[in-house]
């Protein structure tokens, strides 16, 4: 399932390289961000939700950690909506379409809770992974703070999601980019 | 690279190493305490003792000519304290725990200041990390998943270097 949501993304740390800090776009390219960063936070919310409706999750421990996620990722979405307004952009309020073209499918074949908490681990670590791809391409500065606040939040699920499947909670020293949303995929 | 040589990012860099190599040290202090002793603790420290060296080394390399090879004094001096002063693996675990906590806010504080894209971007990939190692310990203790997880990272819990300046 992993192999399956990481090439669909198409960010990459090639992706972000740029020789200094600070995105030459304005706040029209911020805005930009942002809006992505909506747009994954709300595939979050459906894949939390559609596994909670369903019943999937039933251990009680994690259906309380899974409702408390969502509810993170309401938060996470309308900080960023509210940010993108802001910015004088168009806020971005439904599920990344490219990202869920790529979710759905395993979405509807979810048939326990185990793939269940495989994939929202998955979305987590797409998540953490696209906030901390945006570092230093911000016009606004600030916005490295606050994309990171986020992004080390959805770093913290990720961890407790793997200690449910028994799976490396930390697996490397440093957390990598690898399958990050590229800024303005599908928004 | 470009930019990790401003004396602001260098800096910033070298305190965050000397933090790191505190961490490391406390770690390193937890362990021949012999307080800690259940497997998945000690599995679990001895790996984050690791991924701080790991840590200091990379900061270190950005900081480049103000990189330095000794703890932060007063914030080893401090946690020192508090390893010594637990009473059990609990209590030691917690230690670890809160000072993981510290480190996260401590990275949030400074993607407020760095400037360099290869500066923000390294501090953005321990900071999750420390995040992560406070999961484990959380766990570990069993600690309520309200004060585990909190919806946004904060810099509340920052160790900052007007405080605990980096040796020179």
């Amino acid at each position: 399932m992993g192999a399956v949501l990481a090439a669909c993304i198409g960010g990459s740390s090639s992706k972000r390289t740029r020789d200094s800090s600070g995105g030459a776009g304005g706040p029209r390219a911020d805005a930009m961000i942002t809006r992505t960063f909506s747009s994954v936070e709300a595939v979050a919310v459906v894949v939390y939700t559609t596994s909670l409706d369903s019943g999937l999750f039933t251990t009680p421990a994690v259906t309380d950690l899974a409702e408390r996620f969502r509810s993170h990722h309401q938060e996470h979405a309308a900080l960023f909506v509210g940010t993108t307004r802001d910015l004088g952009g168009a806020p971005f309020t439904d599920p990344n379409p490219i990202v869920m073209q790529q979710v759905q499918p395993v979405l509807d074949a979810l048939d326990d809770e185990a793939t269940a908490i495989n994939l929202a681990l998955d979305v987590e670590t797409i998540l953490a992974d696209t906030y901390q791809a945006t570092m230093g391409t911000f016009a606004d500065k600030s916005f490295n703070v606050a994309a990171m606040s986020v992004g080390g939040a959805e770093a913290r699920h990720a961890a407790a999601l793997a200690q449910a499947l028994d799976v490396p909670s930390v697996p490397q020293p440093f957390e990598t980019t690898d399958r990050a949303v590229a800024a303005g995929n599908g928004v | 690279m470009t930019g990790s040589n401003t004396s602001g990012d260098a800096g910033i860099n070298a305190f965050a190493q000397s933090v790191e190599l505190a961490l490391a040290q406390a770690y390193a202090e937890l362990a021949s305490s012999g307080k800690v002793t259940t497997p998945d603790a000690v599995d679990a420290t001895k790996a984050f003792a690791a991924h701080h060296q790991d840590h200091a080394a990379a900061l270190g390399a950005l900081a480049a000519s103000r990189a330095t090879s000794t703890p932060n004094g007063r914030l080893a001096a401090m946690f020192a304290v508090r390893v010594r002063d637990a009473s059990d693996e609990r209590a030691a675990l917690h230690v670890a725990l809160a000072l993981e906590n510290e480190a996260a806010s401590t990275y949030l504080f400074a993607l407020g200041s760095l400037e360099a894209t290869a500066a923000l971007q390294l501090a953005a990939s321990i900071l999750p990390v420390e995040s992560q190692h406070a999961v484990v310990l959380a766990s570990l203790v069993d600690q309520a998943p309200r004060q585990t997880f909190p919806a946004f990272e904060t810099q509340d819990q920052a160790v900052k270097p007007d405080e605990f300046p980096a040796p020179s």
